[in-house]
């Protein structure tokens, strides 16, 4: 019994050992063996861009278009803020006369403060 | 006078603040996302074509040309002008094909057939074939969407 | 209304999750405010999915097309510029969420029994943030992401035994070329997103199991933290933070947006002053310290092997550390600080 659990074993190690080995052998003899190519200067190529392409606002109009959805942004976030502040704090409200005191949430959050 | 009890309670004037503030603040990302899934569209104002490929063209006769990324169709009229067509089926966008031997425009996709003048005359197309005008400029042959 | 609600609850049942979550505390000690940094990085992830289709709409990963289907983005498509830059500004912001949650949860030694597969878990899911980035650094295909990439993918040619091939699975060949930009797109878009879904649910599955972990402080002496109910009041703690980090992101984006190099050329030398993306200068620098030849070995054999190894111990820690308020406990702790002073360091330094 336990021979042929070492031999199962062995068995396996070996497939292993064969597929970590097999992949890169196989590449080796697959990859261009005779394989001559001709220096081809090919058709011409067309023209490529060689500087680095900003990016940015494309025109005026998307320029102001992201100014003002800043503006928008930030002010909502804020009001949003603030009701959910009002919102955390009804709700701890509302679980401290469930809990018992001593396990009453603090305020412990570090953004509505 | 107060009123001494509110009909509409506190927590849901929260909620319904929380949640009509949060839809408005998601609502803003929705314009700029559908302008950006909505390419701009690339159909070409006008076509130059050299008027050596047409200039030998029988009165009648259809030639086809690159409209764009569509195909596009010249005939030649009887007083010697072109008129063009955009090669795409009214119906569902299919490209169409001229058969020369029976001067017609056939679009294989349901069975669709224009006559030469790009009129829908048999099958489920419910429109004629778009026109296009082509007018000659020197050496070249300026095909441009048409007004009307 | 609420009978259209009473059909969707009758068929859902969604009332059992909101009273379990209702059920689940967050515990409120003096660390409660690292318990913020696992659901930010998931708002990050939700905005690369997001961003990431969005991109993909346009997106070609081939040779000829990928770094101009990116110009075409840029110019052609409105607000393309800035769902790239959320895309790639996003990329940093989830990296620092994840190394910021990994140092609270190591330093707090929440890992400690029985939370030692989360953080395995959380160890996977690092790698993969990690492989996500290398990834997406190629597929714009400009010269700097060439060169990023033949570096990064030539590094585990120093392994033994497996290396070579390894090199040649992740480019698709013996060099990298369009094979490698459409395996490195397919592994961006379907293998690693399905990997990091995966363990996600593995990962927030634990969580929910075992419950948040306690400081060890109170743990040791055997105090019972107050606690806060997860849904609603964490969550709406948590909301906050989460809209702070979108505006800073969309902030960041529209101002700093990346520029797209020019193309990429297979025969063109490397530019001048190539670095990969900032969470991999420490390991660039470490290669960079070790000679060509450690006596018979090469250098970046060994160099890589560490690098190996200290992975791997990362990954172990809480085996590594399984007498966390012990003697052994505090080198551990001594000697993951360290590591990040090491590292710290060496990314300062390579930007010297």
């Amino acid at each position: 019994m336990r021979s042929r659990r070492g031999s199962r074993l062995a068995g396996l190690a070996l497939v292993v050992l064969a597929s970590c080995l097999l992949p890169s052998s196989a590449v080796r003899t697959a990859s261009g063996e005779g394989l001559a190519i001709q220096a081809d200067p090919g058709p011409p190529k067309p023209e490529v861009r060689t500087e680095p392409l900003p990016a940015g606002p494309r025109s005026p109009q998307e320029r102001t278009a992201v100014i003002v959805f800043l503006a928008w942004m930030w002010p909502s976030i804020l009001v949003l803020i603030y009701v959910l502040r009002l919102k955390v704090r009804e709700l701890d409200r509302l679980a401290s006369f469930e809990e018992p005191p001593s396990n009453r949430p603090n305020d412990g959050g570090p953004a509505v403060r | 006078m107060k009123i001494l009890y509110s009909l509409f309670s506190r927590r849901r004037f929260l909620n319904g603040l929380l949640a009509g503030l949060g839809t408005a603040f998601a609502g803003t990302f929705v314009g700029p996302v559908v302008r950006f899934v909505t390419p701009p569209y690339r159909e070409p104002d006008e076509v130059k074509l050299p008027l050596a490929g047409y200039k030998d063209m029988a009165p009648g006769e259809v030639r086809s040309f690159p409209w764009g990324i569509k195909p596009g169709f010249l005939k030649r009229r009887d007083d010697g002008s072109f008129l063009g067509f955009v090669g795409v089926c009214t119906h569902l966008d299919c490209n169409v094909a001229y058969k020369a031997d029976q001067k017609k425009f056939f679009c294989a996709c349901h069975d669709g057939w224009y006559d030469e003048d790009g009129r829908n005359i048999q099958g489920p197309p419910p429109t004629p074939l778009r026109r296009l005008t082509a007018v000659l400029e020197g050496e070249e042959l300026v095909v441009r969407k048409s007004e009307a | 209304m609420s009978k259209i609600a009473a059909w969707f609850e009758e068929r859902l049942g969604i009332s059992a999750v909101v009273r379990f979550g209702a059920q689940k505390q967050v515990p409120l000690h003096k660390h409660t405010i690292w318990s913020y940094t696992g659901s930010a990085i998931l708002v990050f992830f939700g905005i690369q999915v997001a961003t990431g289709i969005l991109l993909a709409f346009y997106y070609r990963p081939t040779l000829e097309a990928a770094n101009a289907s990116l110009e075409r983005i840029m110019t052609e498509i409105s607000f393309g510029w800035i769902v790239r830059s959320i895309h790639s500004w996003s990329a940093t912001f989830m990296i620092i969420t994840v190394f910021v949650h990994l140092v609270s949860v190591a330093l707090t030694k929440a890992y400690r029994k029985p939370r030692e597969l989360t953080w395995m878990t959380g160890a996977l899911l690092l790698a993969v943030s990690l492989f996500f980035g290398f990834t997406g650094y190629l597929l714009p295909w400009d010269e700097l992401s060439l060169a990023a990439t033949k570096v990064g993918t030539d590094i585990p040619k120093a392994v033994p035994v497996v290396g070579e091939w390894a090199t040649k699975f992740l480019r698709g060949g013996d060099d990298v070329t369009g094979d490698t930009l459409s395996r490195f797109f397919i592994l961006h878009v379907t293998v690693l997103p399905l990997v990091l879904l995966l363990l996600l649910a593995v990962h927030v599955y634990l969580i929910q199991k075992l419950g948040m972990s306690l400081p060890l402080e109170s743990e040791i002496r055997g105090e019972k933290a107050p606690g806060m109910s997860f849904w609603p009041n964490f969550v709406a703690r948590e909301a906050a933070v989460w809209l702070v980090l979108l505006g800073l992101l969309i902030t960041v984006a529209v101002l700093f947006a990346p520029s797209l190099g020019p193309p990429a050329d297979l025969m063109a030398p490397a530019p001048e002053g190539v670095k990969p993306e900032w969470y991999f200068l420490f390991l660039f620098q470490t290669l960079k310290l070790f000679p060509a030849k450690v006596g018979f070995v090469s250098g970046e054999t060994i160099a890589v092997l560490l690098i190996g190894l200290g992975a791997l111990a990362l990954f172990l820690l809480p085996l590594i550390d399984n007498r966390p308020e012990t003697r052994k406990g505090k080198i551990v702790a001594a000697a993951f600080l360290a590591f990040l002073a090491y590292a710290l360091g060496m990314s300062v330094w390579s930007l010297l």
